[in-house]
């Protein structure tokens, strides 16, 4: 391995580091790089085969001489009132949830950062009405917000993704403006301006680069939660919609069968329980990193120097 | 303080007005007709003619905005197609049901919590890895699935808790002073009534409380790892205080502040899981309503109650404002 790291072909000496970064990092922080990057993994797979996973039936695929049949070797998890393979629909819904997150939790992010940078950067007038807005969005109940709009233009995913959107851009608002207020009266910040630097270069030189590694962590950590909310909506009906296998709807379908047939609600609420525990985890190495204050008597190191 | 009163009520208002208003255009470029809802199926064009005339459906939706804030100021919110009560008669029958819920899951929430994140922080090692697992876990059980494998495990498997509505079928319920079940009975004195409501709020309880512990226990042990190297922490170590006496006397008190916020800034969390775990219980309160609202497209009953969550939302973020200036004498409340 010394050997290696020592070469002097700087892609093989970049890989080796990342093999040597992972097995420092701590047992859980592995755990959660392992969940999140398998979630991420049948996601891609799935979008290649084109919604289903190779040699297993399609999601869609009915077998009705083979309804809610119990865990078996030829179905792992069992199937549901159509015959369909549960291991098969629970993977396809991995895709689904991963793919409708991932677009929330950007465009929360976005929207809310331009917002929280302008409201922080310019101050005065246009820093209180914006936030005066961020503060009305705050008070939204999300689930009626949802509701509304899914009345209004469908039940689908659409209506669930502008819904969650409108709910999450307000929290990035506030902590951009935060993150804006205290480093514009940072030294690096103060000795740019003294040297004539232009606003538009103190903005996007000297404040957004630093705004944004407080903001990807907190996009990591809402990842689990918005994961959660979006599967709540689907199991309320006005998320994804029969017969997309979406991890809440399965799960709404799965009530009129409990009882008996308990494996159709485990495995899909197993599986979104254990993606967002594995990007929870994720989200918070991401945080012990970058605030190496917060990672307690545990002892994990964050990136050197300021 | 009065100004900081004065203040947070006209944000009320603003609130009030912007999701009012958010929601009304919402609904009502909706295609549907709400009037062809009230008057039934059967009922001829004149019939929803005549009852879209009498709720001002004909006419400019400003106008029908105007109208709609005007009897709000009155405090009329309309009546709901599917109960076919004014909405308020029905707000106040389902609110303290949730209430009820919500301050049980709320309380037994912030207990565990708290002693998680202090425990967490203040030992560090093994146990913190435990504690943070278990908080991490908690946040990540989707409320609605709990909610159905607990149902699954106490009624179906164990036969120990009841799993539908807030009493035994045939009781009757206490005569209503605060609409609370358990307190009204206990209030009545009539203990194996306080039993049996009690026992029918434990499940729904703990499916709710679940996220809130996870998110307590993450905060306390974050604002308790940042007060724990403090000096008066220290002071107080080397008076030779007990541990636990330092944990919970000095340090948790400064540390508690940032969770207060936070607190209130997730109820509104806890307002949208009554929604889903009302709905698997049959707990007769407002998250049941909402959903019933929601499926039948009941446009007055969705809009008193998301007046009712904004306005109880931001009520709960002042007085977590007072609380603050209470636990930390620098606050200036302005």
């Amino acid at each position: 391995m010394a050997a290696v790291t020592v070469a002097p072909g700087g892609s093989v000496r970049r890989r080796v580091s990342v093999v040597r970064e992972f097995a420092g990092i701590s047992v859980r922080n592995r755990l959660a790089v392992l969940i999140a990057g398998l979630s991420v993994l049948v996601t891609l797979t799935d979008a290649v085969a084109g919604g289903r996973f190779p040699f297993l039936p399609s999601p869609l695929a009915q077998n009705l001489v083979a309804t809610l049949a119990p865990p078996s070797l030829s179905h792992p998890m069992g199937t549901d009132e159509y015959g369909r393979d549960i291991l098969s629909r629970v993977l396809a819904g991995t895709m689904i949830s991963v793919e409708v997150t991932l677009v929330v939790v950007i465009l929360g992010a976005t929207l809310g950062m331009l917002i929280g940078v302008v409201a922080g950067f310019f101050g005065g007038t246009t820093d209180e009405v914006l936030m005066r807005v961020t503060d009305m969005f705050l008070a939204f109940p999300f689930l009626i917000l949802a509701a509304a709009i899914a009345t209004a233009i469908g039940r689908n995913l659409t209506a669930t993704i502008i819904a969650l959107t409108v709910v999450e851009w307000p929290w990035y608002a506030r902590l951009a403006r935060g993150q804006v207020l205290s480093l514009r009266e940072h030294e690096f910040v103060l000795a740019a301006r003294s040297l004539g630097a232009s606003r538009r270069r103190l903005m996007f030189r000297g404040i957004l680069p630093n705004v944004m590694p407080v903001l990807i962590t907190q996009a990591t950590l809402d990842i689990g939660y918005v994961m959660l909310s979006m599967a709540g909506l689907s199991f309320l009906g006005i998320g994804a919609q029969p017969p997309a296998p979406e991890w809440g709807s399965m799960i709404l379908d799965a009530l009129t069968y409990q009882p008996q047939a308990w494996w159709y609600a485990l495995f899909p609420g197993l599986a979104l329980t254990i993606t967002a525990f594995g990007f929870n985890l994720l989200g918070d190495g991401l945080r012990d990193w970058f605030d190496p204050t917060l990672a307690g008597l545990r002892g994990d190191t964050g990136p050197a120097g300021p | 303080m009065l100004r900081f009163l004065l203040r947070r009520l006209a944000f009320v208002l603003l609130v009030l007005f912007g999701i009012t208003l958010i929601t009304f255009v919402l609904e009502r470029v909706v295609p549907g007709d709400p009037a062809r809802l009230l008057a039934g199926t059967r009922a001829s064009q004149q019939v929803v003619n005549q009852v879209s005339k009498s709720l001002g459906l004909n006419r400019p939706l400003l106008v029908q905005y105007g109208l709609y804030m005007s009897d709000l100021a009155h405090g009329n919110l309309g009546i709901s197609i599917v109960t076919r009560n004014p909405v308020t008669h029905d707000l106040v029958q389902y609110f303290p049901a949730t209430l009820e819920l919500i301050i049980y899951a709320m309380f037994f929430g912030i207990v565990i919590g708290v002693l998680i994140g202090v425990v967490s922080a203040s030992r560090g090692g093994k146990t913190d890895v435990v504690g943070e697992t278990i908080a991490t876990t908690s946040l990540s059980i989707p409320v609605f699935w709990l909610a159905i494998l607990l149902q699954f495990l106490f009624y179906s498997r164990l036969h120990l808790l009841p799993v539908s509505g807030r009493l035994n079928p045939g009781v009757s319920p206490p005569h209503t002073i605060t609409g609370m079940y358990t307190i009204d009975a206990l209030l009545e004195g009539n203990i194996p009534l306080f039993l049996d409501a009690l026992a029918h709020i434990v499940l729904p309880a703990v499916s709710l409380m679940v996220p809130e512990v996870g998110l307590v226990a993450k905060t306390v042990r974050a604002s308790m790892l940042e007060v724990l190297g403090r000096d008066y922490v220290r002071a107080a170590q080397a008076k030779g205080l007990t541990r636990w006496r330092v944990y919970f006397r000095h340090a948790l008190r400064n540390a508690l502040l940032p969770a207060v916020t936070v607190m209130g800034l997730e109820f509104g969390l806890l307002i949208s899981g009554t929604v889903l775990v009302e709905t698997i219980y049959s707990w007769p309160g407002l998250g049941s309503y909402t959903d019933q609202a929601i499926a039948s497209s009941d446009y007055d009953a969705i809009m008193g109650v998301t007046i009712v969550v904004a306005v109880a939302y931001v009520v709960v973020n002042m007085l977590v404002d007072v609380l603050y200036a209470y636990l930390d004498p620098r606050v200036r409340l302005t």
